[in-house]
């Protein structure tokens, strides 16, 4: 995102727009920086989604404190601004959890998948890539076409439904329902065996 | 791999996997983190439900992810922004009120789909139709400036709304929303006056007044929940619009007042 000089005073003054989109253009790229860190063996325990999330979290809650805003001068890449305080909080919570915080710089790390279950990782998620490449074989064409849009291209559920020749609600329900069934082959599978899928409770959001 | 009987939690990852950030509100998300926090079980169930979306996405940060976590950090910001315990001195300053709850999408979006269910048709809608849907503007037939306020139960559901110039009642324990109308990019200000001369301060958590963009009803990022007993009475909230230079482009009044539980 350009970071002109309204852009920058309104991220300094909290303006919540501003702020969302700094959130949107940067969590990604974020998320890809350390668990790019974590394959290379700092930080191992990023390779679990929960921990990843809360790193992200607490990062960009940080990031977004008044002061912090108020020392970002917006020349220096955001993304890099965003690096150095999830490395700050990486090794606070390495400090707390009385681990040993490997305090070298992300950038020096070598190469070391194969340890600390690296391999099981990526065997795991070769299999995930195999399921899901079969599952995608045994669709019909306008299901893949839906399945690749949305899943794969990131496409808003209105343009798929645009391109699809569907309304929006179709492609919602169809999405579901391909969501759904891709829940049950993967238990049929042997993977995710442990999630209930029958039933609501009080997660589910209420109909409005 | 066992080892976990809560069938909510197994639910809610399910619901987030098939329905994506629509399977969960901010408060499901935030009652599942804080369950995989302390079950191992389960968190390496939402591992791999990660490990399939990031696969299917090609992300790091699944969407629904994204959003949600977008959701708690808003959440959390509003926590931390929220205002200390109320004193007994009087204190002239004004009040912040930066929503120690804040739950800004999930009532949010629950106002928003409201919003959003009347407002979409009104924008094809002939001109003759302008009084029932021109509301949001407080003086209709000068221009689409205006905020409307909903009443949000702890649920998240709307259960009163009130058009600029209205009165909105809302109990204990609920939330007040508010969103905007603006033709064109304006700085907004909402502030008020309690029954016992308090000023009190809607919107923006920081300064006197924050930049919003152009756009009909645009639900703010948070809301203010009734609590700590600033709605004891009617308080008549105005919404100021400026430019650039902080002349006044338009105002909207819309008044708060108790309601029974």
């Amino acid at each position: 995102m350009e970071w002109d000089d309204d852009t920058l005073r309104r991220f300094r003054e909290g303006s919540p727009e501003v702020l969302a989109d700094v959130y949107r253009a940067h969590a990604e790229p974020l998320a890809r920086l350390l668990k790019a860190a974590a394959w290379r063996g700092a930080f191992t325990r990023l390779r679990n989604a929960m921990e990843l999330e809360n790193t992200l979290l607490e990062t960009f809650a940080r990031a977004f404190e008044p002061r912090t805003r108020a020392a970002y001068n917006g020349t220096r890449p955001y993304a890099h601004f965003l690096m150095g305080i999830a490395r700050n909080v990486l090794l606070e919570q390495s400090r707390e959890r009385e681990l040993v915080g490997r305090d070298v710089p992300f950038e020096g790390l070598t190469e070391a998948s194969g340890e600390d279950g690296g391999l099981a990782e990526v065997l795991e998620d070769r299999e995930v890539e195999g399921l899901l490449a079969v599952f995608k074989d045994g669709l019909s064409r306008e299901e893949h076409r839906l399945f690749e849009l949305r899943f794969g291209e990131g496409v808003a559920q209105e343009d798929a439904a645009t391109a699809l020749g569907l309304t929006r609600i179709q492609v919602r329900r169809r999405e579901f329902g391909l969501k759904s069934r891709l829940l049950g082959f993967l238990q049929s599978k042997g993977y995710l065996e442990d999630l209930e899928t029958q039933g609501w409770s009080f997660f589910r959001r209420g109909a409005r | 791999m066992s080892g976990c009987d809560d069938r909510r939690a197994k639910q809610a990852m399910a619901a987030l996997f098939e329905k994506g950030s629509e399977g969960l509100d901010t408060a499901g998300f935030e009652q599942l983190r804080a369950h995989l926090a302390a079950c191992p079980s389960c968190q390496d169930t939402y591992d791999r439900l990660s490990r399939v979306e990031s696969a299917l996405e090609q992300r790091a940060l699944p969407r629904s992810r994204s959003a949600l976590l977008e959701q708690a950090l808003w959440v959390r910001m509003g926590k931390a922004a929220s205002p200390a315990p109320r004193t007994v001195v009087a204190e002239p300053a004004r009040r912040w009120f930066t929503s120690p709850f804040l739950v800004p999408l999930s009532l949010g979006a629950a106002a928003a789909m409201v919003a959003l269910m009347v407002v979409v048709p009104s924008l094809q809608r002939p001109e003759e139709t302008a009084p029932e849907w021109q509301a949001r503007s407080a003086a209709p037939g000068v221009g689409a400036w205006g905020v409307r306020a909903f009443c949000i139960a702890p649920a998240g559901a709307v259960v009163a709304e009130a058009r600029p110039g209205g009165t909105l009642a809302c109990a204990e324990g609920h939330a007040v929303q508010f969103s905007y109308t603006a033709p064109e990019r304006a700085r907004l200000s909402l502030d008020g006056t309690s029954v016992t001369g308090e000023a009190l301060h809607f919107f923006p958590r920081e300064g006197s007044a924050s930049d919003v963009a152009a756009g009909v009803d645009v639900t703010l990022p948070f809301s203010t929940p009734v609590q700590g007993g600033w709605l004891t009475g009617p308080v008549l909230v105005r919404a100021n619009f400026t430019d650039a230079q902080g002349r006044t482009v338009a105002d909207t009044l819309v008044t708060l007042t108790p309601a029974a539980p």
